[in-house]
């Protein structure tokens, strides 16, 4: 099952990838912006799921879930938001672009996973 | 604020209380806000920056431990599976499984406190939520009183300080060390 994680920040990426590693996945892509996460999806085949971030430089998370579904190759693809973002209605603006599920900063790794689960059962 | 500075903010007063067309403060003001709006932001992004940098060292290191205890581990599973071969080693494997729980759990605990790094990316998306909100704040102001802030010159010193605030091992033993030196040398 490959994963992109898409943050501008290092620290969060490995955090993920650590916390993704963990629960056994193993094939994980990083991107630090949409931008370059729209072009290792088109360029790479895709990705069983996407991890992203909201706010990021060049394309935002948001715009990020917009270009991927408006995109007839990976409009399917399961997104997960993970940012600190947590008024109502940016999580409703979420979900309204797109976004199959939604977790804040900080979480636990127990989270994370409940997470993916409830986006792709089987998952891990 | 070198001697150039305090002497243009010094002119600035004469001239204006010379003139009598503004108030002599205001004229003060007008020099030394812009320098200070750069100045405010600039710390705040570096802050965000050191702080990053700083948790990736971190990150680093506890990756690397989190493999030497997973190599380890490894090591110590083989030693068993040796050992319960020969028959005769039971309480070898005993010590052995307590070794490789002890492991594991420093390897949770390891785990936690990345996870429990994440405070480093909220607390650099609150600073650059609020530099914004004061550069917007600053812009707004400089609108309203009609002030032209760009192309002020950026003041870093406290960035500066940051950087020299001991974060590289050493960094400053050299320099210390020079001190002491001429110090000693000195005293002779």
């Amino acid at each position: 099952m490959k994963i992109l994680v898409v943050d501008d920040s290092l620290t969060m990426r490995k955090i993920i990838v650590n916390s993704l590693n963990r629960l056994g996945f193993k094939e994980v892509v990083e991107a630090d912006n949409g931008k370059k996460a729209f072009e290792t999806l088109s360029t790479g085949g895709g990705a069983d799921l996407i991890l992203t971030d909201w706010n990021m430089p060049e394309m935002s998370g948001l715009e990020l879930i917009q270009a991927v579904r408006g995109n007839d190759a990976l409009k399917k693809t399961p997104v997960l938001m993970i940012t600190t973002n947590s008024a109502k209605e940016e999580v409703v603006e979420a979900l309204k672009a797109g976004v199959n599920n939604y977790l804040v900063k900080p979480f636990t790794p127990e989270t994370l996973k409940e997470k993916i689960l409830a986006v792709i059962p089987n998952a891990c | 604020m070198d001697q150039n500075e305090i002497d243009r903010i010094a002119q600035g007063i004469v001239d204006t209380s010379t003139t009598e067309s503004k108030p002599a403060a205001l004229s003060v003001t007008e020099r030394a806000e812009p320098e200070a709006k750069t100045e405010m932001i600039d710390q705040l992004d570096k802050v965000t920056q050191v702080a990053e940098q700083e948790t990736n060292k971190v990150l680093l290191r506890m990756e690397s431990i989190l493999g030497n205890l997973g190599s380890q581990a490894e090591l110590l599973e083989q030693v068993k599976e040796k050992m319960g071969r020969k028959g005769n080693a039971e309480i070898f494997c005993s010590q052995l499984d307590q070794c490789l729980q002890l492991g594991q759990q420093s390897q949770d605990l390891i785990f936690d406190a990345m996870s429990l790094l994440q405070f480093q990316d909220i607390i650099r998306q609150k600073l650059e939520k609020l530099a914004t909100k004061l550069e917007d704040l600053l812009e707004f102001i400089d609108t309203t009183v009609g002030r032209d802030a760009s192309g002020s010159k950026k003041k870093r010193a406290h960035s500066l300080t940051i950087e020299r605030a001991g974060l590289v091992p050493d960094g400053n033993k050299n320099a210390v060390d020079a001190i002491l030196a001429e110090h000693l040398a000195g005293g002779k």
